[in-house]
């Protein structure tokens, strides 16, 4: 018997309940922070505003998604997480679904379960949101200079400009991201004791393997990092676009994001 | 015409499914990576042949 190919989708259930209410969170905040935030500083100063509004945004929508992250953490690793992880997790069995998920590290865990590595979560997160949407924007302002200010729809573009800065923040925030995963599943082997020793737990192993190995621990599923979130960055810019142009056409006139 | 939060909203909505969905696959083996250096080939080769009867058995976690 064979686990099959579903199991690269485990989880998707509380991937997509936690991604989808948190993607419409998050441009509602990103779009209202960002038209307060460019009518009141100078120009100069736009692109951080970009980046501040994609970090806040990203901190408010992260209370929905996050305890959703987590159950999709660990469907991720499959039927067999020890197999999936090369053994760096010891159980050899996993949830049979999202919902058992849910309910059992609630249960066994509570809240502080549900929202495992929020900390490092967040910075991973904040910091990916910032740059990606800095980058971006300027971006965007670049291209639309280079044809000399006119504005031209075009979901291609949208698809390479969000690819190439969801890659660059990717790689950019990478460290913050392998501290994270070691947090957020560590409760799988049974350890569960306060987030702030989870945490430090580990921070000092990470600390110790850059000791061991060099900094490049840091850099650990950089490539694979970046080639799963360039794609979905490409695909979120791509279909948010769309789907404002699709509302209303006369949008590609106006030039409005 | 300016696009207020209804629009955003349902446009992010929609980014969120699509990407969500389409790219899960790709998520799934860096998370498999990170946690404990799966590659993309183990990875999509465990899908098809890992599996040890005590998943099917005791998996009523």
């Amino acid at each position: 018997m064979t686990e099959g190919p579903l199991a690269l989708w485990s989880g998707v259930g509380a991937g997509l309940i936690g991604t989808i209410p948190s993607t419409a969170i998050y441009f509602v905040c990103y779009e209202s922070m960002k038209g307060v935030g460019e009518r009141n500083v100078s120009p100069s100063y736009v692109p951080l505003v970009h980046m501040t509004a994609g970090g806040l945004s990203e901190m408010i929508s992260s209370v929905v998604y996050l305890p959703c992250e987590v159950v999709k953490a660990r469907m991720m690793l499959g039927k067999n997480p020890h197999k999936a992880t090369n053994g760096a997790i010891s159980t050899r069995t996993n949830y049979p679904n999202s919902l058992v998920a849910l309910y059992t590290i609630a249960k066994t865990e509570g809240a502080r379960g549900l929202y495992a590595g929020y900390g490092p979560c967040l910075v991973t997160d904040m910091s990916f949101r910032g740059l990606q949407f800095m980058l971006y924007e300027a971006g965007k302002k670049k291209l639309i200079e280079s044809r000399g200010g006119v504005i031209q729809e075009s979901s291609i573009e949208d698809l390479a400009l969000g690819a190439v800065t969801g890659a660059v923040a990717a790689f950019v925030t990478n460290p913050f991201d392998v501290l994270t995963v070691r947090v957020m599943t560590r409760g799988m082997d049974g350890a569960v004791s306060s987030r702030a020793i989870e945490t430090r737990l580990a921070v000092s192993k990470l600390l110790a393997a850059v000791r061991r190995d060099g900094l490049r621990v840091l850099l650990d599923g950089a490539f694979y990092r970046c080639a799963a979130l360039a794609p979905h960055s490409a695909v979120t810019f791509a279909v948010f676009e769309w789907v404002l142009r699709a509302w209303d056409p006369n949008l590609k006139n106006t030039g409005d994001f | 015409m300016e696009t207020g939060p209804e629009q955003h909203a349902w446009a992010g909505g929609a980014a969120g499914l699509v990407a969500g969905f389409l790219l899960y696959p790709a998520e799934t083996i860096s998370m498999r990576y990170k946690v404990g250096g799966q590659s993309v080939l183990k990875n999509l080769v465990s899908a098809f042949t890992f599996v040890g009867e005590e998943v099917y058995s005791t998996n009523k976690r």
